[in-house]
Formats: C-alpha cells, sequence, structure tokens
C-alpha cells in the first residue's frame, strides 16, 4: 500500500516536471515559429485580414510627458471604441530608460506591435532588422499618406523603405518667459539675434532679476548639432565612421561661450538645472528661476507651457554672424511597426488612423509636433490653444532660417553620446575640464568607437 | 538477495528526494546555472544582443583592462561605495539593534517600524523620495534654510552624489539589524551579570562580551553586505543614473548602461564575471581573516 502511494506520487511529480519541461521548449517553438513569421510576413497578414472579427491584440510602447500620456490613451480609447475587435494594451515612459526597455523587449524578441521611434536611434533599429518596410501597407491603403508631403515624410525613408511613420514636424529652438524680460526690463530676443547677443541679455537679465538667472545654458548634443551646421559642418561623417568636423575650435568656441556665461552669472550653475534631467516639466524655466532655455523642441512648448501654467515664447538659435542656417525640420518622433509582430496591418491601420483621423488630432493637439497631413493641419490650425498656434507659427518661421536635416546618425551614436554627456556636456557645467580638453578628449575617443563601423 | 534489494530501495529514495526537489533543481539549473554558462561564453565573443555573437577570444577582458578608462571609474566608485557603507551600515545596525535589546514596552513595533526602509530600500518610490529630499528644492535644503546655510542639489552635485547615495544604503539598515538582534538575544545573560559583579563597565562589557560573542554574526553580516554592495545598482540608476561626471557610477550600472543601452552584450558579459572575481576575492578575503577574529564557542574558544 505504501509502495503504491510513493510510486503514485513520483508518478505525479514526473507528471508535473513534464509539464512544466514541455512548457518550456513549447515556448522555443513559438520563437522559432516566430521567425519563421518574418520570412512569409505577407500571406500572414491576409490571414488576419480575412477573419475580422478576430479578437486582436496591439501592444503599443512610447515616451513623453504626461500630457502626452494622458492625450495618446485618450485616442486609444476612441480607436477601440470604433473597432471592438481590437484591443491596445499601451505601455509608457519617460525619454529616460526608454531605450533600455526596448533593447531588452528587442533581445527577449518581444517588441510591442508599434513603437514609438526616434530619429537619432532609427538606422541602429533598421540595421538590426528589428523594423518592418511599411511601403507594401501604404501600396494596398492600409496605411494612408496620402495627404502628407514627401518632405515630412523622408527622414523616416532608409534606401525608399519606409521604416517609420512621423507623427510631427519639429524645429529646435529655444523658449523665453515674457514676463520676466519685461520685469528686468530687456528686450527679448528677435530672429537674427546672436551668441554674443545672449550673452549680454542674459547677464543683463541675471543683475536685473531677483532669485533668477538669465538663462539655462545648453551645451547639449542638440545645441551642437546646430551649432556645427551653421559653421556647414556636422556631428557624424558621412560614411559614420568618424566625427564630421576637423577642426577642434568650433567645439572649443562653442563650449567656451557657455563657459562664460557660467562664469559670469549669465546662466545658471549646474545645480539648478541638473535635477531636471531631461524631463520638460521640471526645467527650471517653468518655476521662474530662469528667463529662457536655450535647447527645446517646438513641440515640447505644449508640455512646458501647460506645467508652467504661464504664456512662454519660442524663439529661433541664436545666429551666427557669417555662418549658414542650422535649423531644420525633424520628424519628432516616428511610429513604427516591429518585426516581432504578429499583427503587422492592424498596426498599420492604427497608424493611419492616427495620422488622418480629424477628431483624434484634435486630442492629441499637435502635442507631438505639426501634424503631416495637410487635412489634420488645416483642421487643427482654427481650433488649437495658444501653445499649438505658437508651434504653428514658429515651425513655419523656422523654415526660413533652414536647410535640409542631416542623414540618420550612424551605428555607435548613441554611446558616442554617452560620451559627449559624461565627459564633455557635465564636467563643462561644473567646470572640470576646460573646452580645450573636452574638445581632444572626444575626438579621440568618439572616433575610436565610430571607427568599429565597417 | 539482500543486498540487491537493499540497492534498489536506495537508489528508490535517491529517485524519491531528486523529485522532491526538482521544482527548485530545474529553476536552479535553468535560470542560474544556464544563463551563467552562456553569459561565459558571451563574454568571448562580440555580441549585439540582435545579431549571432562572434568569437573574440579574450578580447573584452583586455580592452577593460587596457582601454577603458570608465571600467577604471566604475570600479574606484564601487570601492569607495563598498567601503565606505559597509562599516557605516553594520555600525549602525548594530547601534539600533542593542537599543531594541531590551524588555521594554512596545519594542517589538519599533522593530517592525525601523525593518520598513529595507524592503522599500530598491524600490522606485523611494527612490524619487530620496531625489526630493536630496534635491535643490528639496526637505534637507529647507531644513538647513532655517539655519541660514544655502545647500546644493546633493543628488546631481559631482562632489555629494556618492555621499548621499551611501547614506541612502545605511539607512536600509533593516536586514542586518534584525539577524544582530537575533544574536545579541542568544549571549547568555550570565556572562554580563558576572562582569557587572566584577565591576566591569558597560562599554568594557560591549568590548570584552558583546563583541566577541557577537563576531560570527558580524562575520555573516559582513560577507553578505559586502557582496551585496559590489552588486549595487537600482540605487544609483534611478537616482542619479551614474551621472554627474560618472562620480556615482556603480559597476553594475556601467554594465547594465553596456549591455542595454549600448547594445555590447559580450562586453557586458565579461565585465560580470570580473564582477563575481572581485565578489569572490574579497569574500575569500574575509574567511581567511575571520581565523584571527571570529570567535566560535563551540569549538571551545579558539
Amino acid at each position: 500500500m505504501w509502495k503504491k502511494r510513493k510510486s503514485f506520487l513520483f508518478l505525479l511529480m514526473l507528471g508535473l516536471i513534464v509539464i512544466f519541461v514541455s512548457a518550456c521548449s513549447s515556448e522555443g517553438e513559438d520563437v522559432a515559429s516566430d521567425s519563421g513569421n518574418d520570412a512569409g510576413e505577407t500571406e500572414n497578414n491576409g490571414d488576419t485580414a480575412d477573419n475580422g472579427e478576430e479578437q486582436i491584440e496591439l501592444r503599443i510602447l512610447w515616451w513623453g510627458s504626461q500630457n502626452r500620456h494622458d492625450r495618446t490613451l485618450e485616442v486609444i480609447d476612441m480607436y477601440m471604441e470604433e473597432n471592438p475587435n481590437v484591443t491596445i494594451s499601451p505601455e509608457f515612459t519617460g525619454w529616460d530608460g526608454y531605450w533600455e526597455k526596448m533593447a531588452t523587449q528587442a533581445a527577449g524578441g518581444n517588441l510591442p506591435d508599434i513603437v514609438q521611434m526616434d530619429y537619432a536611434y532609427l538606422t541602429e533599429y533598421v540595421g538590426r532588422d528589428l523594423l518592418v518596410d511599411l511601403n507594401p501597407f501604404v501600396e494596398d491603403g492600409t496605411l494612408d499618406l496620402s495627404d502628407v508631403e514627401d518632405v515630412y515624410m523622408d527622414g523616416g525613408k532608409i534606401d525608399d523603405s519606409l521604416y517609420a511613420v512621423n507623427l510631427g514636424a519639429n524645429v529646435h529652438g529655444t523658449v523665453y518667459d515674457p514676463a520676466l524680460f519685461e520685469e528686468a526690463g530687456v528686450e527679448p530676443p528677435e530672429p537674427g539675434y546672436t551668441y554674443e547677443d545672449v550673452q549680454s541679455f542674459a547677464k543683463e537679465l541675471s543683475d536685473n532679476l531677483d532669485g533668477a538667472y538669465g538663462v539655462q545654458p545648453s551645451v547639449g548634443t542638440n545645441t551642437l548639432r546646430h551649432y556645427l551646421r551653421q559653421n556647414g559642418v556636422s556631428l557624424y561623417a558621412p560614411d559614420g565612421k568618424s566625427l564630421g568636423y576637423e577642426d577642434d575650435q568650433l567645439l572649443v568656441d562653442f563650449l567656451q561661450n557657455t563657459v562664460d556665461m557660467i562664469e559670469s552669472g549669465a546662466a545658471a550653475p549646474p545645480d539648478v538645472f541638473m535635477d531636471a534631467g531631461s524631463n520638460v516639466e521640471q526645467q527650471p524655466i517653468v518655476n521662474g528661476d530662469t528667463a529662457m532655455l536655450l535647447d527645446i523642441y517646438s513641440n515640447q512648448l505644449v508640455a512646458i507651457e501647460s506645467a508652467a501654467g504661464r504664456p512662454l515664447e519660442l524663439m529661433l538659435n541664436p545666429a551666427l554672424e557669417g555662418g549658414e542656417p542650422g535649423h531644420f525640420l525633424k520628424p519628432s518622433q516616428f511610429f513604427s511597426v516591429t518585426k516581432d509582430s504578429k499583427h503587422q496591418e492592424e498596426a498599420a491601420k492604427f497608424i493611419s488612423y492616427f495620422t488622418n483621423n480629424l477628431e483624434a488630432n484634435e486630442v492629441l493637439n499637435a502635442e507631438r509636433g505639426v501634424p503631416i497631413a495637410g487635412a489634420v493641419r488645416d483642421h487643427l490650425r482654427d481650433k488649437l490653444d495658444d501653445a499649438g498656434k505658437k508651434m504653428f507659427d514658429y515651425v513655419e518661421m523656422a523654415q526660413d532660417h533652414a536647410k535640409p536635416i542631416d542623414p540618420p546618425d550612424p551605428q555607435g551614436a548613441t554611446e558616442v553620446e554617452t560620451l559627449y554627456v559624461r565627459e564633455v556636456e557635465e564636467p563643462i557645467y561644473y567646470g572640470q575640464v576646460t573646452p580645450e580638453e573636452a574638445a581632444a578628449n572626444f575626438r579621440e575617443k568618439a572616433n575610436e568607437i565610430l571607427a568599429k563601423n565597417e | 538477495m539482500k543486498k540487491k534489494k537493499q540497492l534498489r530501495s536506495q537508489r528508490s529514495i535517491d529517485i524519491t528526494g531528486f523529485t522532491f526537489i526538482a521544482p527548485w533543481l530545474i529553476g536552479f539549473l535553468g535560470f542560474i546555472v544556464g544563463p551563467m554558462i552562456a553569459s561565459l561564453y558571451f563574454s568571448f565573443t562580440n555580441y549585439d544582443l540582435l545579431s549571432a555573437p562572434t568569437w573574440i577570444g579574450f578580447e573584452n577582458y583586455i580592452t577593460m583592462f587596457t582601454d577603458d578608462a570608465r571600467f577604471i571609474q566604475a570600479l574606484k566608485v564601487t570601492f569607495i561605495f563598498v567601503f565606505g557603507s559597509v562599516p557605516l551600515k553594520l555600525a549602525f545596525a548594530l547601534f539600533v539593534a542593542m537599543l531594541f535589546n531590551t524588555k521594554r514596552k512596545g519594542v517589538g513595533l519599533y522593530r517592525t517600524l525601523y525593518y520598513v526602509p529595507s524592503i522599500l530600500g530598491g524600490s522606485v518610490a523611494v527612490a524619487v523620495v530620496w531625489r526630493e529630499l536630496f534635491g535643490r528644492e528639496g526637505a534637507l535644503n529647507d531644513v538647513l534654510g532655517i539655519f541660514g546655510i544655502e545647500g546644493t542639489s546633493w543628488v546631481t552635485s559631482p562632489d555629494f552624489a556618492l555621499s548621499t547615495l551611501i547614506l541612502l544604503v545605511v539607512w536600509q539598515f533593516g536586514s542586518p539589524m534584525l539577524i544582530f538582534l537575533a544574536g545579541l538575544k542568544a549571549i547568555p545573560n550570565e556572562l554580563y551579570e558576572a562582569a557587572a559583579v566584577d565591576g566591569a563597565s558597560p562599554f568594557l562589557q560591549f568590548l570584552k562580551i558583546t563583541l566577541p560573542m557577537l563576531s560570527p554574526v558580524i562575520f555573516f553580516n559582513l560577507v553578505m553586505q559586502t557582496i551585496q554592495g559590489f552588486m549595487a545598482f537600482t540605487q544609483s540608476f534611478l537616482i542619479t543614473n551614474g551621472g554627474p561626471m560618472d562620480r556615482t557610477l556603480f559597476y553594475a550600472v556601467y554594465l547594465y548602461e553596456k549591455a542595454f543601452a549600448h547594445f555590447d552584450m559580450g562586453y557586458a558579459s565579461a565585465l560580470a564575471w570580473i564582477l563575481l572575481l572581485i565578489c569572490a576575492l574579497f569574500t575569500a578575503l574575509i574567511f581567511k581573516s575571520a581565523q584571527s577574529w571570529v570567535y566560535y564557542e563551540s569549538e571551545g574558544g579558539r
């Protein structure tokens, strides 16, 4: 009797093990058949279209501010109401940590169906074969881009394949607080103002304001790119194997400008703005700690103004005397469909809705940048709140000070960015290196990283 | 005949035993040993996470020691962190444990309350709270402001960021405290009574009775906390993200950055194995030194 019971227990355990192990191995098969799907994509998509009533689950991932989360979630609810067979589960974070999250999911073969993509990372993800070419969906009309001009689409194309759909057009710029300028009795900047002008009016602002600084300085890569473009070069060489500028003096001058401003008290010291990181809603200008912020993208005005609760103004970047125009029309961010997606057509359908639907875009309120579909732009223009109108006007004005966008960043660019932040940007703010040292060090190490590109 | 039967039953006992630990065994092999072997292999390859790894021999290890200033920086930061936080944390934990080693009313409640920080320790919520406390407009600066001292943003200051993180870890003294408390309770009261009769002061009692009797517990806590210290990740990653200027670049944060931000999984695997060796080395050193300071009653006073 006892023996029987023991062997029964034994069998039970064995059974459990078998279930456990087979669960593991069937997981493995799934992965294998996934990669099989990639090859036979089109057939598979045909299947899903046939039985449209089947419950479809889409995952979507984006980064952004609270403002963006609220708006996007509302649009997702609207879409699910119109398409009862589709369930969309959203995942969202801030910019910090977003790419780590993506990479982890990519490695696990578990990317969401739709991901928000950035211009800086596009080559990296396309180069690793993680994104789907959307041209077939554009051709068969699933993804309707008939109302979109080429200039808005080009940023998402690599070798004529469309890997990413632009969600809004953006222009880099600065933002200032008109009330603080008035309080200090300083004339706000006008288009055409120069780097020297910033030096002088920032100092004046700092002197005249009680407890606020003139500007929040920026030696980040966005402003650096702009400065290099004004000098007729770019950050990366066209072949992506080295830096795009020859003369270190360019970087030295660029850094020295900020060092001078911090030393003279025209610009806020780092402990005022380092807390905020890349979080738009916490930048010191929101609390009135600085009168001007020198690094912002036009679409961020919507979030930063709503966080501040008072009007702020967008302005061009400072001009370089005798230099070229530095601005460019940048895709603020994209939606891409990933290779891991089992419902690529449904994903494309959602992107189409997001791009073209008027009510959805009323909710989105151009928070991701000026919409790319003509009808949506026209529709929104009258309905926009002040922040949105300023953004539209700014993007329009900046076109007169723009030249074409640089090609997407080469592979390894993310590592170069880390290097720049750690060994140039932060030490310059804290006065730990001289611009000359920083520039030489950056060239040496960045070229070493980029040289790995074959 | 009899022997054969014995053998069979021995085997069936073995099988039963293995069957019972099978869930653990499978987990251990599948989730610990397997990944470890994989990472050992990856550490000799150039592997970007998404395409197939290519074998490059010892190159990752060579680069690490000859051509990677950030690796050296990460080591430096981690060593400062471990040697700064572990002694402070243990001393503090012992201090609090001794406060609680009384029979006063409500002491159980306090023990629980003081344990809470270490449960919350690794969580995102505490990281946010820490930023709020030590940020530029944080509570600490408000308090300092009362005394007319102007604070800075402690978590982003290159001079203070690491100390802020050490403070956070010291604050999470709960689990070593509980272990110390158990150790203190195990010390026979007669020893103290005898010492008191002989006229030993409380300080002398602490030095001559508490510390030696507690040394096995101190030893255990030291080993555990040192290993934990080397592997610290959350504090730096969530509060300072390794910055400013790599001043809080914990080893584990650097490893993570290499793996998931720069897609350099091969190099990150190599980093992980070096970390394992470092942990092993320090644990061995502590064990070796233990012979001279750890006192085991059962070994007859040696």
